[in-house]
């Protein structure tokens, strides 16, 4: 059992060792795709193994044997615990359908996009157990470099080139913020250990030291959440990143990083810095972060773009369920970050699937020419309404979760910034689709030339069942996802453990055996929470109507959108601009983060 | 207290050397700066009892980073001139549609 | 340390840091941009050992010294390491993506290469 959860971080990095050893002689090259696909697959089923094994309890695993003595820890820990477990089963399927969209894919790379691959697989794993905030820093550091050189794979296409640097150097900043904390945590505890950095923080009350530190940790995962004002990378890496890349950028590393978010609050800081400076700051943060994403991905013509600002709107929405800092709000965050990862795969690989096939991903440009993919239509179709959380699929399971959480913690204000995203981000979504695959609407303007490189060396004239099945998979876990009766319970029960914060330390410290609370589950189907997911799609169906025919929009809408015009125009001028500003923008963000904490 | 004042003027020393580094435009000359500065960061390194990290610090912070920069600034300067002219990606077209 | 250089280390480091970031937003060259950042990250390693250093305390090497006299922390050593190493990979990394931009792209001027934000709008 110990040995599987290591291998859960082992595996994939051994895997990707010897595929790039391998891939020196031919046969080796052809063993690439088959064995990476393995690993991929391995591990979320090998962390499912975990889930039904482990239980609800946290098992702690001291490498080396280095197990703490009288509640001191020097060894490194990995700590297997149930919501760790959910999600790096999500990170490895993700991986998985990426490996699988993209088997035969860039080949002249050699093996090395595999390899990054399961690196990137690897260093995820290792960030979520591990249990020492060096470790951690380490993983995430790997986690970005391999993330930067898959972004920036396709060296033959320039805006490529320049995604993958401002990616690189706007998360480099932010790690370094990170480094710095981590620094000034050790400076003030002695510890590296999470659980011991938390029992000796709990001792006093948070001074200004402890605040800043506790703001600079943050700032580099809030660079990975990609949370406004950190967020401008996002669109340029995804926009030009390979599209299975594109899939784990947005639902692995966002969700990861909101992963480490919740998990350093409840072990590290809760009970020393004041929990309404972390409130703010999250719900604050969240709650831009969802309102700019969802205008800006509302008003992009470039699919990839579309969709990489609606993965800001939705990681705003994931910071202000953590930020409710309860563990309802947590499992309503963790099912709305599983249904959102979900759906924009499936998005990203009928993207690429574009891509490929027509060269470019100009919406206008693309206008009806994919009315013979049915199948492929379907699925984007469907994946826009998972998006826009149609009840039951993608992230209606999540926002039906918030609906509860959001009035426990009274904050039912939140819920029209969730129909909000979810109306506009869907129904972006959804324009691009019906425009797309179905033909509908005015002829668009198309524009000046929108030509891309399609990612494969050869490119697929025909879409066979390797293209087709990860995202089609993708979907159907989205859609089962609200259909489960069980998801609730799992979620909600997760959520407590995460919150659980004297259990953590008891189990890391003093080798106790701890066992999640129990909770009472609130069911998800409730009239509220479908009505407003229903809210959601219709609300979504109006703007993707309103977009498809602008001739035949009434007065009075064109009225209404004359400032949000103004406001928009604003909001892309202040995203035109280059690494510099980004970099401006991050010290911004922890200026604004670090007074917020110092000020509650 | 002798080593403090070591200490005091290796710190400073690496704050002057550090603000050159990111104000020298030139990239060739700041990769000198930046081993200059390398060099004071691995000389206070020894101070702060780092002698390994020091060792580090000045293979990688002296010697290797600066010969990569100076490696990379002549290769773009070869892809710069023999290349196309720069400009061809610079065209930005002002055709923001409506809404 | 602390009752002799105070502050001082502390406020070294967060000026390299800054300073490295003042470089970063006003470069007119991406491999001017990446040696600022590797400054940026050199302001850990300062911040990183000054944290473990003690006065009067000697170098963690045990091969010479007795057990019982004071060293400093050996821990942040290892730390500073590792962030050594990792960061000179960043930037050999970004340093090999600037020259692939100034292949494709013709110039490193991050003012003069079409930011990524499309012009065009629905």
């Amino acid at each position: 059992m110990n040995t599987l959860a290591v291998m859960l971080v082992v595996a994939p990095l051994l895997a990707g060792a010897v595929i790039a050893g391998a891939s020196i002689t031919p046969l080796g090259r052809r063993l690439a795709d088959p064995l990476g696909v393995a690993v991929a697959v391995a591990v979320p089923a090998g962390a499912v193994v975990l889930i039904v094994t482990v239980g609800e309890t946290t098992r702690v695993l001291w490498q080396g044997g280095w197990e703490p003595v009288h509640g001191q820890a020097i060894g490194v820990a990995l700590v297997v615990d149930r919501p760790a477990l959910l999600i790096v089963a999500l990170v490895g399927l993700l991986t998985a359908a990426a490996l699988t969209w993209s088997w035969h894919f860039l080949a002249d790379t050699g093996a090395s996009y595999v390899v990054l691959v399961l690196l990137f697989l690897g260093a995820c794993d290792g960030f979520v157990l591990a249990g020492d905030v060096f470790d951690a820093f380490v993983w995430f550091e790997l986690m970005g470099v391999t993330a930067y050189a898959l972004t920036g794979m396709r060296v033959e296409e320039p805006r490529s080139v320049h995604g993958a640097l401002s990616f690189g150097i706007v998360n480099t900043v932010g790690a370094s913020l990170s480094l710095t904390g981590v620094a000034l945590l050790y400076a003030r505890t002695g510890e590296l250990n999470l659980a011991a950095i938390g029992a000796s923080l709990r001792t006093a009350s948070a001074d200004h030291l402890v605040l800043i530190s506790c703001a600079l940790l943050l700032t580099g995962v809030l660079v990975k959440m990609a949370l406004v004002p950190f967020h401008f990378w996002t669109a340029d890496a995804e926009a030009v990143a390979p599209t299975p890349v594109c899939v784990l950028l947005s639902g692995a590393m966002i969700t990861v990083g909101a992963f480490a978010v919740a998990r350093w609050w409840w072990v590290v800081f809760d009970g020393a810095v004041p929990e309404t400076a972390i409130r703010h700051a999250l719900l604050g943060f969240g709650a831009v972060t969802a309102v700019v994403g969802a205008l800006m991905c509302a008003t992009q013509r470039h699919l990839k773009r579309l969709l990489a600002y609606s993965t800001v709107a939705h990681s705003g929405v994931i910071s202000c369920g953590i930020g409710l800092l309860s563990g309802s709000g947590l499992a309503a965050a963790g099912l709305y970050a599983v249904g959102h990862a979900c759906s924009k795969g499936a998005l990203f690989l009928v993207a690429g699937m574009l891509l490929n096939r027509f060269e470019t991903l100009d919406e206008h440009e693309l206008y009806g020419r994919g009315r013979r993919m049915h199948l492929a239509g379907a699925i984007f179709i469907v994946a826009g309404l998972s998006l826009a959380g149609l009840p039951p699929l993608g992230t209606w399971a999540g926002k039906s979760a918030y609906s509860g959480a959001l009035a426990d913690a009274h904050a039912e204000w939140l819920e029209v910034v969730l129909v909000l995203v979810s109306a506009l981000t869907g129904g972006a979504v959804l324009r691009a689709g019906l425009r797309i695959f179905v033909g509908l609407g005015d002829v668009p303007d198309p524009g000046p030339d929108t030509h891309e490189e399609p990612e494969g060396d050869t490119p697929r004239r025909r879409d066979g069942f390797r293209v087709l099945a990860p995202p089609a998979v993708l979907l159907v876990l989205a859609a089962g996802l609200g259909l489960w009766p069980g998801v609730a319970a799992v979620a909600q029960r997760a959520g407590a453990t995460m919150t659980d914060t004297g259990g953590y330390v008891d189990a890391v410290l003093h080798n106790a055996q701890v066992t999640a609370p129990e909770v009472t589950v609130e069911p998800l189907w409730q009239a509220l929470s479908a009505g407003l997911g229903l809210l959601a799609v219709v609300l979504g169906i109006a703007f993707a109507v309103a977009g498809l025919w602008p001739s035949r929009r009434p007065r009075i809408v064109r009225a209404a959108l004359g400032p949000v015009r103004i406001m928009v125009r604003r909001l892309h001028d202040v995203h035109r601009a280059h690494v510099g500003d980004y970099v401006s923008w991050v010290l911004v963000g922890f200026t604004v983060l670090g007074a917020t904490l110092l000020h509650t | 207290m002798m080593a403090e004042v070591v200490l005091a003027v290796l710190l400073a020393a690496a704050a002057g050397i550090g603000t050159s580094v990111a104000l020298t435009r030139d990239p060739t000359r700041q990769a000198l700066v930046l081993s200059a500065y390398g060099l004071v960061l691995g000389m206070l390194m020894v101070a702060l009892q780092a002698p390994d990290v020091a060792l580090a610090q000045i293979g990688i912070g002296t010697a290797v980073v600066p010969l990569l920069v100076v490696l990379t600034v002549a290769k773009v300067e070869r892809e710069l001139s023999e290349g196309r002219e720069p400009g061809d990606f610079e065209e930005g077209s002002d055709k923001g549609s409506s809404l | 340390m602390h009752e002799v250089l105070g502050v001082l280390p502390y406020a070294v480091a967060a000026w390299i840091l800054l300073v490295g970031c003042y470089g970063i937003a006003t470069s007119r060259s991406f491999i001017h941009v990446v040696v600022c950042l590797s400054l940026v990250q050199s302001s850990t390693y300062l911040m990183l050992l000054m944290v473990g250093w003690s006065h009067h305390a000697t170098a963690p090497v045990f091969a010479d010294v007795k057990p019982g006299v004071p060293v400093v922390d050996p821990v942040v050593q290892a730390l500073t390491l590792t962030d050594i190493v990792v960061g000179g990979a960043v930037t050999a990394l970004l340093l090999a993506l600037t020259i692939q931009l100034a292949k494709r792209q013709g110039s490193i001027d991050p003012d003069r290469i079409r930011s990524l934000e499309e012009e065009l709008e629905e």
